[in-house]
């Protein structure tokens, strides 16, 4: 970034002070307008992974964990330091998306096609990006797929992985994908990992419904009063 | 199974949902799963406690570390989670985010038990599910109830005001019935009207340090939302 756009994003930023509740509540709501717009399908994802974490999404946290993907991250913590050039490129590839999808969305958020994502301790900037749903919706799934990522042994190339995928569209097509790692797995896991996502897609379109149907009323009750 | 049975089945499961850090714990074990499994297939329902429906309403809403925090610092929310805990470890964890993305995270060692596993994604669901049906609550049937005792209350104050007061007649109750029947339609529809302002008081007060201010938006989520 040049020192020029610096300091137009400072300018930006510093005029921006942190939102109240209310001012929360009712940025929520017209996202909640946006998100209610954008729906084009139900995507329900089955993972299986070496250990849970029950730690609660903090976005700084998640942002910092993210931001910190870079070329010196990856021989600072040995990433897939122990497979081959092709298997290892890979590898950091992935991880590296993930920092660009990130910084796509930052842009996306801030109206601004050349910004860089800010630096962790840049809290005046980071506060207003943290306020917008849609950008916290990302960092928490890129979040997700980077936990996917790190395995116990970061050396190795093994990953937690999405074994299965169904994506349910609005007009009515289900797309189901499959990670190749099911097929070379025994019949009986594959019948249980199967027969798992099959009962999660069946009720996860029940559970998405109900929490769909709640911001809709509530949607009501606040914009249009129709009660 | 007899009637008392199946309540108390359906009691002991809406007691393992635990709310912690703005997350939802299902705490399991294997009589709590074979209960679980009972109900569900007997198509039961749950009635949680209004403090965990108040908890979930909020949680849609606001993304919550604890109620230490300064207000200003909750963000917004970006998916519901619901943990399964199950024999002192984490074993099945759900994300619900409003634009359609559903991510279950099961435990690698629990596939090695595929019965155990079966039985506990089924429970594990079917809580779920439960919680997220009782989302919306009937907020009508709220504000029916509270108008009429309102005007039950006042149509009844008034008529023994004026009866020992004012007019010794039999009349009295004629005219406080229409005052009851005009406070109910007009305090219905201010209600109806002001459930934004209430909502909104609701839902930015909830996490209020004051315990008065806090109480009374929980009431408002618990009744309204």
């Amino acid at each position: 970034m040049t020192h020029d756009s610096h300091t137009q994003d400072d300018l930006v930023f510093s005029q921006k002070k942190p939102k109240t509740l209310n001012e929360k509540v009712d940025g929520f709501l017209n996202s909640l307008g946006d998100v209610l717009n954008d729906i084009t399908a139900l995507e329900v994802n089955t993972m299986i992974v070496a250990r849970i974490s029950g730690s609660k999404f903090n976005p700084l946290a998640a942002y910092e964990d993210i931001y910190a993907i870079t070329e010196e991250w990856f021989e600072k913590n040995h990433i897939a330091e122990d497979c081959t050039g092709e298997v290892r490129s890979k590898c950091r590839e992935n991880y590296l998306k993930l920092r660009q999808n990130l910084e796509r969305h930052y842009k996306a958020v801030i109206h601004d096609p050349t910004a860089t994502l800010p630096e962790p301790n840049t809290m005046d900037k980071l506060d207003v990006v943290f306020e917008n749903p849609e950008f916290l919706r990302a960092l928490r799934k890129i979040r997700e797929q980077k936990s996917a990522y790190d395995s116990d042994d970061p050396k190795s190339a093994d990953i937690d992985l999405i074994y299965a995928q169904t994506v349910i569209q609005l007009d009515g097509d289900v797309v189901n994908r499959f990670h190749e790692k099911l097929f070379d797995a025994s019949s009986d896991k594959r019948e249980l990992i199967l027969t798992i996502h099959s009962q999660g897609v069946a009720t996860g379109e029940a559970q998405w419904r109900g929490l769909l149907n709640f911001v809709v009323d509530l949607l009501k009750k606040f914009r249009f009063n129709l009660f | 199974m007899t009637r008392t049975q199946s309540t108390l089945n359906v009691q002991l499961l809406a007691n393992c949902v635990v709310s912690k850090d703005g997350q939802f714990w299902f705490y399991l074990d294997r009589e709590l799963v074979e209960v679980g499994l009972k109900c569900c297939q007997q198509n039961q329902t749950i009635f949680f406690s209004d403090s965990i429906l108040t908890q979930l309403r909020q949680a849609v809403v606001w993304d919550t570390g604890g109620l230490s925090e300064p207000d200003s610092s909750f963000n917004v929310q970006s998916g519901l989670t619901f943990c399964t805990h199950f024999e002192d470890r984490l074993v099945l964890r759900t994300v619900v985010s409003m634009d359609g993305d559903v991510l279950h995270q099961i435990d690698r060692q629990l596939l090695h038990t595929s019965d155990d596993c079966l039985k506990l994604n089924q429970v594990h669901h079917w809580l779920l599910t439960q919680l997220t049906d009782k989302l919306c609550g009937d907020f009508r049937r709220f504000i029916n109830k509270f108008t009429d005792w309102l005007a039950f209350l006042v149509c009844c104050l008034s008529s023994v005001l004026a009866f020992n007061y004012f007019i010794k007649s039999w009349y009295v109750l004629g005219v406080t019935m229409l005052l009851g029947i005009l406070i109910r339609h007009l305090s219905r529809q201010s209600l109806r009207r002001s459930l934004p302002i209430l909502l909104r008081f609701g839902f930015s007060h909830v996490l209020s340090p004051n315990p008065i201010i806090q109480w009374l938006s929980q009431q408002v989520l618990a009744r309204l939302a």
